[in-house]
């Protein structure tokens, strides 16, 4: 069971992302939670997770987050990020785990 | 392009990770849930439509919400007070409670009590919106000098036996005293100028200033274009400016929440939902075109998927599906578009249509063009009609060249696949 965080300003556009992320865990079968927070929480929520996921908007505060943090990190590409494509971030996301 | 990127994106970074920034944003999302709460009461007990309002008087709801509004608005300088240090203990690692209670003593030691023999207090001019500057500092100093104490592990030291609870309370004895010293001796200073309190000082000699450099149009508009010039190096733009925007814009917004709540005439036109409410729904508009007026079947699909986030205004899936982010076609009307916005909505407001924000605060990702009702009333909607209206036609001609190349393209990607079929 591998756990995903997502992180945006607001954890709300990246809920969306998360949602279809969801769908297409399920459809492949891939044993995992995902959940999206707001960055500021970041702290208390990122303590267990096997990899995070940034949205671009907040990508520039990756530097900071690896600080605490240290499962791999990764920033979502603007286009995947921009279309929601839950099969794509999922990908990038089992590219690190 | 490259070059002015990185140096956005390093003093975003750098702005950001400073822990003082930091704790004043996060603390400032923090405090939104009391405003909040405030809001609500005020919505409530200023409803006043079919006798509604006799009703709440009558039945002593309207006592009961005037007491809640009092009690988070006109004091809220102490729970801010109390958040930023919290909050800056948070980032320093360092037990964020005794620092919290250390922010509210310094905050406290520095207001004035007074009265006479039968009655005595604080105004609420010293702890409501007037009092949120000194509450900063002087809580982000108390904080810092609580953990300066702790990091050099000046501290009474109990037994390894003693429970934790009771060992940290010990901690907070030496840098406590120390803190209450500093911060009563310059109470007792500022009794002898001719401001009698460091509140009062600090009010006339930066936060009025900084109220009256924010309080005209040009600077709101420079703001909001601002935010859109960090979205589109791919910065959250208003996560990036939260802080100043707080600082400059959180005040007014609490003075007029209070002012609407006894019923008085609100003082302010810029507050922070004035602004960041008056920016227009673009998202809105650019996803209307793009499903409605665009040909390309990836500008269509990226309008749809954008359409109900956008309604709740969450603007990213529009912003990076067109995209709008580093694509300079767009850079124009992204930025042009807030701005016209919010002149459209400051001109509405000087011709005596569109009444000052109330002060409520909504919570993000209330639905958009709805919002309007609530902070103006009716006239709010109509505002933001016309600020729609106003984007849709800016957005016209530029995504009329977006639909063009993105057929060009898709032309082209089709002839490669029939070619390679």
């Amino acid at each position: 069971m591998k756990k995903i965080i997502l992180l945006c300003s607001a954890g709300m556009s990246s809920s969306i992302l998360v949602r279809n992320m969801q769908k297409a865990a399920a459809m492949s079968n891939f044993d995992c939670t995902i959940e999206a927070f707001a960055f500021d929480s970041y702290k208390k929520v990122c303590k267990d997770a096997d990899c995070v996921l940034l949205g671009p908007q907040v990508g520039f505060q990756k530097d900071l987050i690896a600080q605490d943090v240290h499962c791999p990190i990764v920033v979502i590409d603007r286009m995947t990020y921009g279309v929601m494509d839950g099969n794509k971030a999922l990908d990038l996301a089992k590219g690190v785990l | 392009m490259e070059k002015l990127k990185d140096s956005l994106l390093n003093f975003a970074e750098k702005f950001q990770s400073s822990r003082y920034v930091r704790a004043l944003s996060s603390s400032m999302m923090a405090l939104f849930a009391i405003m909040m709460v405030s809001s609500v009461a005020t919505l409530i007990g200023a409803i006043d439509f079919w006798g509604i309002q006799e009703i709440l008087v009558n039945t002593g709801i309207k006592a009961i919400t005037n007491q809640i509004v009092t009690m988070t608005s006109d004091v809220i300088s102490v729970y801010v007070a109390f958040l930023v240090a919290y909050k800056l203990g948070e980032t320093f690692d360092t037990d964020p409670l005794n620092c919290g209670i250390m922010g509210v003593m310094a905050f406290f030691i520095l207001t004035p009590f007074s009265g006479n023999e039968e009655f005595s207090g604080f105004t609420t001019s010293a702890l409501g919106s007037g009092g949120m500057f000194l509450a900063m500092f002087s809580s982000l100093i108390a904080a810092r000098i609580y953990i300066w104490f702790i990091q050099k592990k000046i501290v009474i030291k109990m037994p390894d036996a003693v429970p934790p609870i009771v060992s940290k309370g010990f901690a907070a004895i030496i840098p406590g005293a120390v803190i209450a010293a500093i911060f009563g001796t310059i109470y007792f200073v500022m009794l002898h100028t001719s401001y009698g309190s460091l509140n009062t000082m600090i009010y006339t000699l930066v936060q009025a200033p900084l109220l009256a450099l924010g309080n005209n149009i040009f600077a709101c508009m420079f703001i909001v274009s601002f935010i859109e010039f960090l979205w589109f190096f791919g910065m959250h733009g208003v996560m990036v400016v939260m802080p100043i925007l707080m600082s400059v814009y959180m005040a007014p917004q609490i003075a007029n929440l209070t002012a609407y709540n006894a019923g008085e005439p609100l003082p302010y036109l810029f507050t922070l939902s004035f602004i960041l409410g008056n920016r227009g729904a673009r998202s809105m508009a650019v996803s209307l075109l793009a499903m409605f007026r665009c040909k390309s079947e990836r500008l269509k699909a990226v309008g749809k998927i954008g359409f109900i986030p956008a309604l709740f205004g969450i603007s990213e899936p529009i912003k990076f599906g067109i995209p709008q982010i580093m694509n300079i076609r767009m850079f124009l009307p992204l930025i042009l578009t807030p701005a016209v916005s919010l002149l459209s909505a400051y001109i509405l407001t000087i011709i005596g249509f569109l009444p000052y924000t109330n002060g409520v605060q909504l919570p993000t990702g209330f639905p958009i063009i709805i919002n309007g009702l609530f902070t103006n009333g009716w006239q709010g909607i109509i505002a933001q009609l016309v600020q729609l209206a106003l984007c849709i036609l800016i957005y016209i001609p530029f995504m009329a060249r977006e639909d063009k190349i993105a057929l060009e393209e898709e032309a082209k990607n089709a002839a490669e696949l029939a070619q390679e079929a």
